[in-house]
């Protein structure tokens, strides 16, 4: 059994969440994104962050629009949709029907 | 002192540190094998290397104008390894970089990173996965033992070379997989480092080599040259024949008068016995058209693999192949019937026996020999036409010489015809 997968998986699973709530009310950069999700200790390697974001822009839950850098390229600016604040309320909801869960399941053992 | 590239990334051009530019080209290679399949995966290379060109920015400045392979580590670090971008989070890609990239099928290739000739022993090497010397060796014994040397020929010509990373894989048999495809590609630029250094090793093995390799490319091309003259020559052959057969059965066809050289039967013979044994003109044109019919895709195929020889040509269409299946088909079926019709009416068949003892035929002279004994003999040129007034026949006279049961020699003559259900048997047998 390989716990650090576990780990990776249940981290992997509610990054999605995180990214969501992040954008609530503010509009922000991906490496903004990823340094928030770096210190939080939410992931480890940037890479992880690339496919989640572009997938979930795919699935219409964000919108970019493009900001000139003065350091470097230019940056994706990422905010929320309609469609993505509907998502969001609906798995911060079965987050906080999880956390019960696992709480209730864990404590009892 | 190093060797620098410019690499043009996201816009921005960076100076590269050689070894730090294969390290780079080799991370990037693998991401865009990796998101090849995946929707939107251009998009997300080129945030990558959006991202890349971010960091890389804020490592050079005034005092640091080029990216070293140190950099490149690092910013391979915060990146991540290829692994970590596979998307667990997605609906399908957990499955689908494994399944799209994954081929168990080993397939022989030739290795020409390892070669000394043309890399034909290397890949049989790779291939049953064993040491390349054994291989070598096994080689220079069939060289030794004579056909060998043809036989790596033909092995050089038909083995293709394995050029992609993914060919590489395949060669040895490994998954081809991302991580595999990496660490191949890292070999690779390993060995291309290793080449630097290794100069001396490589300076000896590359006089043989290429020695090996000139003498190789030369008489590989000698051959190929061989082989396309003979090509050719088969093709003018075929066009020939084709040519010839084709434009015989035309001309018999309408002039009936050429004969077949060597045959003794003139076409307007073969006519003429059509004509004979069908009952009626419909049953005639039925039967040459089942002739004309089915030779017609024979001939055709000659005649273009004749043309395919000799000239690049696109394989046959489908309409064309139809077509030909088409005729030989209805040929077929038309000789079918009217040979069943032919057979069907020529069903009165009688035999008359005489036996004459050997004396008293005087008028010949038989000269017989050991050999002689159970030979059968044609007698004139077949076939033999009678026409006689209305009679018209086909004769064929064949003598059987056979040991006598009896003390005397004696001869049997044996006469048999087969006739349309309206004809009278000639009563006639004759013998000379």
């Amino acid at each position: 059994m390989n716990l650090e997968n576990t780990k990776a998986q249940m981290r992997k699973g509610v990054l999605e969440l995180c990214i969501l709530s992040m954008l609530e009310g503010k509009d922000a950069y991906a490496s903004d994104i990823i340094e928030h999700l770096k210190k939080a200790e939410m992931i480890v390697v940037e890479g992880t962050l690339y496919p989640l974001l572009t997938r979930l822009k795919n699935a219409d839950l964000l919108a970019y629009r493009w900001e000139e850098s003065t350091s470097g390229p230019p940056r994706k600016y990422y905010s929320l949709t309609d469609q993505g604040k509907t998502a969001l309320s609906e798995l911060l909801q079965s987050w906080d029907t999880l956390v019960e869960a696992v709480n209730k399941t864990v404590k009892k053992s | 002192m190093n060797k620098t590239l410019n690499i043009n990334l996201a816009g921005f051009i960076f100076h590269v540190d050689e070894d730090a530019f294969i390290r780079l080209e080799g991370y990037l290679n693998t991401l865009k094998a990796q998101f090849v399949n995946t929707e939107g995966g251009k998009e997300i290379i080129s945030d990558i290397e959006m991202r890349i060109a971010e960091l890389f920015k804020e490592q050079t400045g005034e005092n640091k104008d080029v990216i070293n392979f140190a950099d490149v580590d690092k910013v391979i670090a915060i990146m991540g390894q290829p692994e970590d971008y596979l998307d667990l989070g997605g609906e399908e890609t957990p499955k689908s970089p494994e399944v799209e990239f994954t081929s168990r099928k080993k397939r022989i290739f030739r290795d020409t990173d390892n070669r000394i000739v043309g890399g034909v022993a290397s890949g049989v090497a790779a291939y049953f996965n064993v040491d390349t010397i054994w291989i070598r060796l096994l080689f220079v014994i069939l060289f030794l033992s004579g056909f060998g040397f043809l036989f790596y020929i033909i092995m050089w010509l038909i083995i293709p070379k394995a050029q992609t990373t993914a060919e590489k894989l395949q060669m040895r048999g490994e998954k081809v997989n991302i991580s595999n495809i990496e660490r191949s590609i890292r070999e690779e630029m390993q060995g291309f480092s290793n080449k630097v250094s290794d100069l001396d090793y490589q300076k000896t093995k590359s006089h043989l080599s290429s020695f090996f390799t000139d003498l190789g490319d030369f008489i590989l091309d000698a051959l190929k040259l061989i082989f396309k003259v003979l090509g050719k020559l088969f093709g003018l052959f075929f066009l020939l024949m084709g040519f010839v057969i084709l434009a015989a059965l035309v001309i018999g066809l309408f002039a009936g008068g050429v004969e077949i050289t060597g045959s003794g039967y003139a076409l307007s013979d073969l006519f003429d016995f059509f004509q004979l044994v069908t009952v009626s003109e419909g049953h005639y044109n039925l039967l040459l058209a089942g002739i004309v019919l089915s030779v017609i895709a024979p001939f055709f195929l000659l005649f273009y693999f004749g043309i395919r020889l000799l000239f690049q040509l696109e394989p046959l269409n489908t309409p064309t192949r139809s077509g030909l299946v088409l005729t030989t088909f209805l040929g077929l079926v038309f000789l079918l019937v009217s040979g069943v019709k032919i057979g069907l009416q020529f069903d009165r068949h009688a035999e008359i026996t005489r036996e004459l003892p050997l004396g008293t035929a005087k008028n010949y002279t038989l000269v017989l020999d050991s050999d002689s004994l159970n030979k059968q003999f044609l007698i004139g040129d077949a076939p033999n036409w009678i026409h006689e007034g209305e009679m018209n026949a086909f004769d064929f006279v064949e003598l059987d010489v056979r040991k006598a049961e009896g003390e005397n020699a004696y001869l049997k003559i044996y006469t048999e015809a087969t006739v349309r259900q309206h004809a009278t048997m000639p009563a006639k047998s004759a013998m000379t």
